[in-house]
């Protein structure tokens, strides 16, 4: 088994001085390349846990580490998230302003990458995706569909090691829920990344090497 | 062009706020422009009649209101001879203008001004000459007629000086704008008077001796005299704290608009940290977005700010000549300066709120 790229150790979120628990003293590890599936009813903390590890929070105690880095000594999550994690949200969530491909380079913009470069780089990923025709176009000019591929060609752009998808899938129909998953999977594979997949979908989670079932906060299998 | 993109996502609001923008620049390049205008008319009028001394009352608020009367007149002249010359100013209402412009000037000082057309009357014809542009308002050519003071006066010749604000006025004799300027009863005085001096070393020996001599006078060089008067210094702190106002209240107006525009796109604010740009990222792209406004408001407020100007120069009640109808191009410059500032003040409070923001609330905000 390859070392763990993701370590999570007794992980805990309260919320309102505690009377909340989202989550209670998760643990688990994954590895790069893999594909996990979070999996568990409305409520059980899938998100939680998905924000946490992308650093969108901060645990009320427990560690998570990534590449052996503790997320709690990181002082800029910003950077963090820009070079490590890519987010996939439900509501594919693109910026209605922003062309599909400067959606997709705005993580670079945050790298400080060049505009050509970042734009260029955009424009190749929306074409591996088979968005091409679409790059110039704002979001509402798009379907549904395409645009929560352009939000997993924005999650790749930067190609970071880990991948966190918040029920990708969860806004589309079977068809276009189909290609969003294999697009994550051949990435998992391709770029040695690993993908947590917080999904209600069996299809999708029966896609993945490995399954964590959370029930109300607490992990009940992995 | 995403930061246009956000301007025109809510055309209405951006607008409205480019309007605002536009009425605060108004207001500080209308009112500067007159000061400004007000403070180079006295200074070209001095220039026209070469001034080189300008004796007046030491408090005086304004040229009009100086008084000097007839036996202090007489002292000066009889110690500065023909380098001095007495002036009489004033303005009175007419009915062909409210605030009419009347200068009384002694023969020889006459002979400086510079005719358009016709000639200067004679002395003791009780005749005038007429301001080029109050003539060409009033249509009236050499050898025509104009109400002063309830009489009709011919007019022998049409004076040009370049100074817009004298060049709307008319000028006679000196007994006839006392006569004219002095209400009834009281002491006909003279305004001003004006000393030829040979150089500056002798324009500064003048200048310490009316003050030795003549305690309630004051002399100064002519290019200081616009700023010597202390209804310009009035006018100078009324205009700054106008300036003042306008700005506050246009960063208010900003402020709010780019707080409204963070309150409506909290979600893609917290898309964009969520990927990794700092507050910093997002404050630098809604900068873009506001100095759009501003320097659309500015544009536009110097546009309204000429049609102020010729609305206000073209009332009635308003004399010939004492509103420009157009303003320097650094004025211009100023008032985009001035629009850049309202951009980053206006978004000090919205920086607050982004700094302040969790990417996590953000995102999940409604």
């Amino acid at each position: 088994m390859s070392e763990a790229l993701l370590v999570v150790e007794g992980l805990v979120r309260h919320y309102d001085r505690g009377s909340v628990k989202a989550l209670d003293g998760v643990s688990f590890q994954a590895s790069a390349g893999e594909v996990v599936a979070v999996t568990g009813p409305s409520g059980c903390g899938k998100s939680t846990l998905l924000s946490l590890i992308g650093l969108l929070d901060r645990p009320s105690a427990g560690r998570v580490r990534v590449g052996g880095l503790d997320l709690a000594s990181v002082r800029r999550p910003s950077a963090f998230r820009a070079e490590q994690i890519g987010f996939v949200f439900q509501f594919h969530h693109l910026v209605s302003t922003m062309t599909l491909a400067e959606n997709v380079a705005a993580p670079a913009v945050a790298l400080g990458v060049p505009r050509r470069r970042r734009m260029a780089e955009a424009w190749a990923m929306l074409d591996r995706m088979g968005l091409s025709a679409r790059a110039d176009f704002l979001p509402a000019k798009v379907s549904g569909g395409e645009r929560q591929r352009a939000a997993v060609a924005r999650a790749l752009s930067n190609r970071p090691p880990i991948i966190l998808a918040d029920e990708p899938t969860g806004n589309l129909d079977s068809r276009n829920g189909e290609l969003v998953a294999d697009l994550l999977v051949r990435h998992a594979r391709s770029q040695r990344a690993l993908v947590l997949v917080a999904t209600h979908n069996p299809e999708i989670a029966g896609l993945a090497d490995r399954h964590i079932v959370l029930r109300d906060g607490v992990l009940v299998s992995s | 062009m995403i930061f246009l993109r956000n301007v025109l996502r809510a055309p209405a609001r951006s607008i409205m706020t480019i309007f605002g923008v536009a009425a605060g620049v108004a207001l500080f390049v209308a009112i500067t422009a007159i000061t400004v205008d007000a403070r180079q008319q006295i200074s070209s009028a001095v220039g026209a009649y070469h001034l080189e001394v300008v004796v007046y009352e030491r408090r005086a608020n304004s040229p009009f209101t100086s008084k000097i009367s007839f036996a202090q007149m007489g002292e000066l002249e009889a110690r500065y001879g023909d380098a001095l010359a007495p002036l009489v100013l004033g303005s009175h209402n007419e009915p062909w203008n409210s605030y009419a412009l009347i200068v009384g000037v002694t023969p020889a000082f006459l002979r400086r001004i510079p005719l358009s057309a016709g000639t200067v009357y004679a002395e003791g014809s009780g005749e005038a000459v007429l301001g080029e542009i109050a003539a060409s308002k009033l249509g009236i050519v050499p050898d025509g007629q104009l109400t002063l003071d309830g009489r009709l006066v011919r007019i022998r010749g049409i004076f040009r000086t370049g100074s817009r604000l004298l060049d709307g006025g008319v000028m006679t004799e000196i007994g006839n704008a006392q006569r004219i300027l002095t209400r009834g009863g009281a002491e006909p005085q003279y305004t001003i008077a004006v000393v030829r001096a040979e150089d500056a070393e002798a324009s500064r020996r003048l200048i310490a001796e009316v003050g030795r001599l003549y305690p309630n006078l004051k002399a100064i060089p002519g290019s200081e005299f616009a700023g010597a008067l202390r209804l310009m210094r009035v006018v100078d702190a009324f205009v700054r704290t106008i300036s003042v106002v306008a700005l506050i209240g246009t960063c208010v107006v900003v402020s709010n608009t780019f707080l409204m525009a963070i309150a409506e796109r909290t979600r893609e604010i917290g898309i964009l940290m969520a990927v990794g740009w700092t507050p910093w990222l997002v404050l630098r792209m809604l900068f873009a977005e506001c100095v759009v406004i501003c320097a659309a408001g500015a544009v536009f407020g110097n546009l309204l700010a000429l049609v102020l100007l010729r609305v206000v120069n073209s009332l009635p009640a308003v004399g010939f000549g004492w509103i420009p109808v157009s303003f320097p191009l650094r004025l211009t410059g100023a008032s985009l300066v001035m629009a850049l500032s309202v951009a980053v003040v206006a978004l000090l409070w919205p920086a607050v709120v982004l700094w302040r923001l969790q990417p996590l609330t953000a995102l999940r905000h409604e």
